[in-house]
């Protein structure tokens, strides 16, 4: 396991979605870090430390990034696509978590190379089971390359 | 031709046969008829000669008789003999001599004697009447014995005296006394003088005559003497005497004893025709003549006319036949000229027929080299081409004479060949020969008569319509990625050319090539995919100028410029695939191995042609084909929308409910507000989402009846609606003067200003004096509004997603992100476009569109 805590980039727009993670979070044993970001644009300024971002001690590369798909600006997909196109980036695991289960934001997302692809659950319980899963999966058993 | 020659010399040989034959009946008739009239010509001569002769001898007879007769009356006169013996014994009686000299006197008187004398027995003279002084001729002298001793009477012939020269003729009668025993008593002498009696009378000829004479000869010796003078010679009598070998003078063959006509040659060497007899009881030969020349100068003009007249009998005849030949030549020659023109107008209609027909026809013979063209092939050939082999026409390798060879073997009688012939214009052309044998008449080949017909328009039409199926079956069958391909590697087999490109003009007005083939690029720089040119890059190359001029761009020079990784064009057609007059398409083949010619162009042009509807139809159906993705696009949207932005707040309501529990079982205040706070947005929001997909879903399909209104008047009513937040933020408006009369759904058109004059508040930011301009103005015949405010503005990279639905560019900012998405939609329906200016965050924006269809050329107050 590792000494330092994960730091979480959630690329979220809807701020009450923002909040459930959060919440979903905090709640969680591990230690970890949770930047949110809420469009597409702000997100790849951070990645790749440009604007409001360019001090490399204000922005640390994330372990792993959350992604919604519908962000205003610059479109999820193509914030994956450009992640994943950057041999810099392209190892950083990114789970889409979106409210869409539309088979063509899905297929698009593993075409590029969609590390996970969740649909946020209308219902309460379930969300929050998806969120421990998650938690438990991305910040306790997954290993890291770095 | 050739029979005609005989039949010709046939009728010429018949009247030569005529002809000779009269000319012979002639000659024959006339030679018969001469023969004749001379035969009785030479008998009258004869008869007239021998009349002559006769009647001469006749008289020289009876004068010798009357000599004698004369003589007899003192031969036997006892009275006379006694007056003379008395004379004689007596001469000195007086009256004796008187009486006999009386005697004398008168017998000489009354006979016309030159004289007569008187010899007593011993011839001596005694008496003479008249007195003679010379002495009488030593013939007489000679002779006197002889009558004495005989007692006969003799006559002395001609003879010459020799004292005078004179010639004579002399009788002695001896005067026989009865009383002496019958002795003679003496010679009594008649001299006679031919010239005066005789001469004349032999002389004379009873017709005038230029040669005629008669001639008295007597032998003597081996002559024959000329007694009487010549008509032609002077002193001939007893002069002139031929020798009796000179048998072919008239005068010896009488003095020969020969009788009747003769012919021979006279004294003079002249040829003569003569009667010649003797005179009975005399020494004489009468020889009757008359020149050849003379007898016969009427038979030779008799002869003369004879000829001239056969001559012209014959020159008749020769005439007549000729005449009859010229008759018959003419008449032969009419029909001759008759059949000839008959012929030539056959012959005409013959040529005009080969004229007219518009077939190329050709007589060759076993050699394969033309011997005869109809118009239609010296046209096609050229003027030169009887005399050369056929080959030489021949374009490309070809096995026509391997073809025809059962023609000419004698296998075939007609055979159908197609080949590729060069036209004396030096254009290859393709042929279809219809090749017939030509025999003679003992069946050996001797040629070919052919028909061809130019097909090269023909076959290549139907190339052409071939190609335009092909074409067809790849726009109805090969998939769309790969129809420019096939369709582009058609047209190059069909011109063939190695390279080429096929490509069609989009909406911009850029030149899409959809398929690039693979040859047209260096084997390593094949572009993946379709290739764009857009209209602004294009440069002063063939294509640029075939889209721009609309014409064929024909060049055979290499191009200038090659872009790198291109296959350099060293020829090309650029040809443009028009539409309705419109560039929809660009059609370029290149490098052939020969050059291009206008013809090259024309068969391009034809398949352009026939593709463009095609292609037409093709890129309306790829528009209609994306408009229906979009607007598929735009549904797929609109439910994703449901099943995202709808879902999304229900997320969030569901799952703040869950905490809202949890908080409420803990009694933390401060949460439970904080759930409900986000619980409540999320269902406002879904309310608003709600109101405004109802609101989408209305355009298009609610349509209140169109209306006409001022663009001031919308405005207005816009200003009216966004009053709270201009006044809030301290918005000023300004409307242009433009008056433009809009004539439409007016909700909808208020709607489209609201949403525009909402956005620029809404993103106007932290400005000072923050600016609304509201306006029109006339761009290119259309009417484009515009909305600009001096706002935020919209980053370049994000214009083109702000009138997509649910698009929102800043999730801080209230809204659902339909409005834009309902304005182009409004736009849209009114056939206009919209789109928006803005130079970058911070500079403002400005919304441009148009309304083609609610745009009324009317003005207020017009």
């Amino acid at each position: 396991m590792r000494g330092e805590p994960l730091l979480i980039l959630l690329v979220e727009d809807e701020p009450a979605h923002a909040e459930i993670v959060k919440r979903n979070f905090e709640g969680f044993r591990m230690a970890n870090r949770l930047i949110h970001l809420s469009d597409g644009q702000e997100a790849l300024d951070y990645l790749y430390r440009r604007a409001q971002f360019s001090d490399p001690e204000q922005s640390p590369r994330p372990g792993i990034i959350l992604l919604d798909l519908r962000l205003p600006k610059v479109d999820g997909l193509e914030i994956l696509k450009t992640v994943k196109s950057d041999p810099d980036l392209s190892r950083i695991p990114v789970v889409v978590l979106t409210t869409s289960s539309a088979e063509a934001d899905m297929v698009k997302a593993y075409d590029f190379h969609a590390n996970s692809y969740l649909v946020k659950p209308v219902d309460f319980p379930q969300f929050v089971a998806l969120m421990e899963a998650l938690g438990y999966y991305w910040l306790a058993w997954n290993e890291y390359p770095y | 031709m050739e029979p005609r020659d005989t039949s010709e010399r046939l009728a010429a040989i018949a009247f030569i046969i005529v002809f000779s034959i009269l000319a012979v009946g002639i000659v024959v008739a006339g030679y018969l008829y001469y023969q004749n009239y001379e035969k009785r010509f030479r008998i009258e001569v004869e008869r007239q000669l021998s009349a002559i002769g006769e009647l001469k001898a006749g008289e020289l007879a009876h004068w010798r008789k009357d000599l004698f007769r004369d003589a007899g009356v003192f031969y036997n006169n006892p009275p006379f003999c006694a007056l003379v013996r008395r004379y004689l014994e007596t001469p000195g009686d007086p009256e004796a001599k008187e009486q006999l000299r009386t005697w004398l006197q008168k017998v000489r008187e009354s006979y016309q004697y030159n004289r007569i004398f008187l010899l007593d027995a011993r011839s001596v003279e005694r008496m003479s009447v008249p007195e003679a002084k010379v002495p009488f001729s030593a013939v007489l002298q000679r002779l006197a014995p002889e009558v004495l001793r005989s007692g006969k009477i003799v006559v002395a012939d001609f003879h010459r005296d020799e004292v005078s020269h004179d010639i004579h003729l002399s009788v002695l009668v001896p005067l026989l006394d009865g009383q002496a025993g019958g002795a003679a008593l003496g010679i009594l002498v008649f001299l006679i003088d031919p010239g005066q009696y005789l001469y004349p009378l032999i002389n004379r000829w009873p017709t005038p005559s230029r040669t005629a004479e008669t001639l008295l000869v007597r032998r003597e010796g081996n002559d024959a003497l000329f007694l009487n003078e010549l008509r032609f010679r002077k002193n001939a009598a007893l002069n002139l005497r031929i020798p009796l070998e000179s048998k072919d003078t008239p005068a010896v063959k009488s003095a020969l004893g020969q009788e009747g006509i003769v012919e021979g040659v006279d004294y003079r060497g002249v040829p003569v025709v003569a009667d010649v007899r003797g005179i009975p009881d005399s020494p004489w030969f009468l020889v009757t003549r008359m020149d050849y020349e003379e007898v016969y100068g009427p038979l030779r003009e008799r002869l003369l006319m004879l000829v001239v007249l056969v001559m012209v009998l014959l020159a008749s005849a020769a005439a007549g036949v000729g005449l009859v030949w010229r008759h018959q030549l003419v008449r032969f020659y009419r029909e001759r000229y008759k059949a000839a023109q008959a012929l030539s107008a056959l012959s005409a209609r013959q040529q005009a027929i080969l004229a007219a027909v518009p077939d190329i026809i050709m007589e060759v013979d076993n050699n394969k080299v033309y011997t005869w063209a109809n118009r239609a092939g010296f046209e096609f050939f050229g003027d030169d081409v009887v005399g050369k082999e056929a080959a030489f026409y021949f374009e490309g390798e070809q096995d026509t004479y391997g073809k025809v060879r059962p023609i000419f073997n004698g296998d075939e009688d007609v055979l159908y060949v197609e080949s590729l012939q060069r036209r004396k214009d030096g254009q290859k052309r393709l042929l279809a020969w219809w090749c017939r044998v030509l025999k003679d008449d003992k069946g050996n080949v001797w040629g070919a008569l052919s028909s061809a017909r130019d097909i090269t328009e023909q076959r290549q039409a139907e190339e052409a319509s071939n190609t335009h199926g092909r074409i067809a079956d790849i726009f109805l069958l090969v998939p769309d990625d790969e129809v420019y391909n096939e369709v582009l590697r058609v047209v190059l087999e069909v011109m063939e050319s190695p390279d080429g490109i096929f490509g069609y003009i989009d909406d911009s007005g850029a030149l899409v090539v959809p398929a690039v083939p693979q040859n047209l690029w260096d084997k390593n720089q094949v572009p993946g995919s379709a290739l764009t040119f857009p209209r602004d890059s294009r440069g002063d190359n063939g294509w640029s100028r075939a889209i721009g001029e609309k014409r064929a761009i024909l060049s055979n020079e290499d191009s200038i410029e090659t872009p790198v990784g291109r296959v350099a064009v060293r020829r090309h057609i650029s040809l443009p695939v028009l539409f309705q007059g419109q560039v929809t398409g660009l059609f370029q083949v290149a490098n052939r191995k020969t050059d291009y010619t206008a013809a090259d162009v024309r068969r391009l042009e034809v398949i352009a042609a026939h593709i463009a509807p095609i292609l037409s139809a093709r890129l309306e159906r790829e528009q209609k084909e994306k408009e229906l993705q979009e607007r598929n696009a735009e549904l797929e949207r609109f439910t994703y929308t449901i099943s995202h932005d709808l879902k999304s707040p229900l997320v969030t309501i569901k799952t703040f409910l869950g905490y809202l529990a949890q908080d409420l079982s803990s009694s933390d205040a401060e949460r439970i507000e904080q759930d409900m706070l986000y619980m409540g947005t999320a269902a406002d929001k879904m309310g608003r989402l709600l109101d405004e997909l109802l609101e989408m879903s209305r355009v298009g399909r609610m349509v209140n009846p169109p209306v006409l209104v001022t663009l001031r008047e919308v405005v207005d009513e816009v200003l009216t609606l966004v009053a709270g937040p201009i006044a809030e933020r301290g918005v000023e408006v300004r409307l242009s003067d433009e008056t433009i009369t809009l004539l439409g759904d007016r909700p909808r058109l208020v709607e489209v200003w609201q949403n525009l004059v909402e956005n620029a508040v809404k993103f106007m930011g932290e400005r000072e004096s923050p600016l609304i301009e509201i306006g029109a103005e006339r761009l290119d015949r259309s009417m484009v509004f515009y909305v600009r405010d001096n706002g935020m503005g919209i980053d370049p990279r994000y214009q083109a997603k702000v009138f997509g639905l649910f698009e929102k560019l800043d999730p801080s900012v209230e809204g659902t992100g339909l409005g834009l998405a309902l304005v182009k939609r409004i736009v849209e329906l009114y056939r206009g476009t919209i789109w928006l200016e803005s130079p970058g965050s911070g500079q403002g924006v400005c919304v441009r569109f148009t309304l083609p269809e609610a745009v009324t050329n009317q003005r207020e107050g017009e």
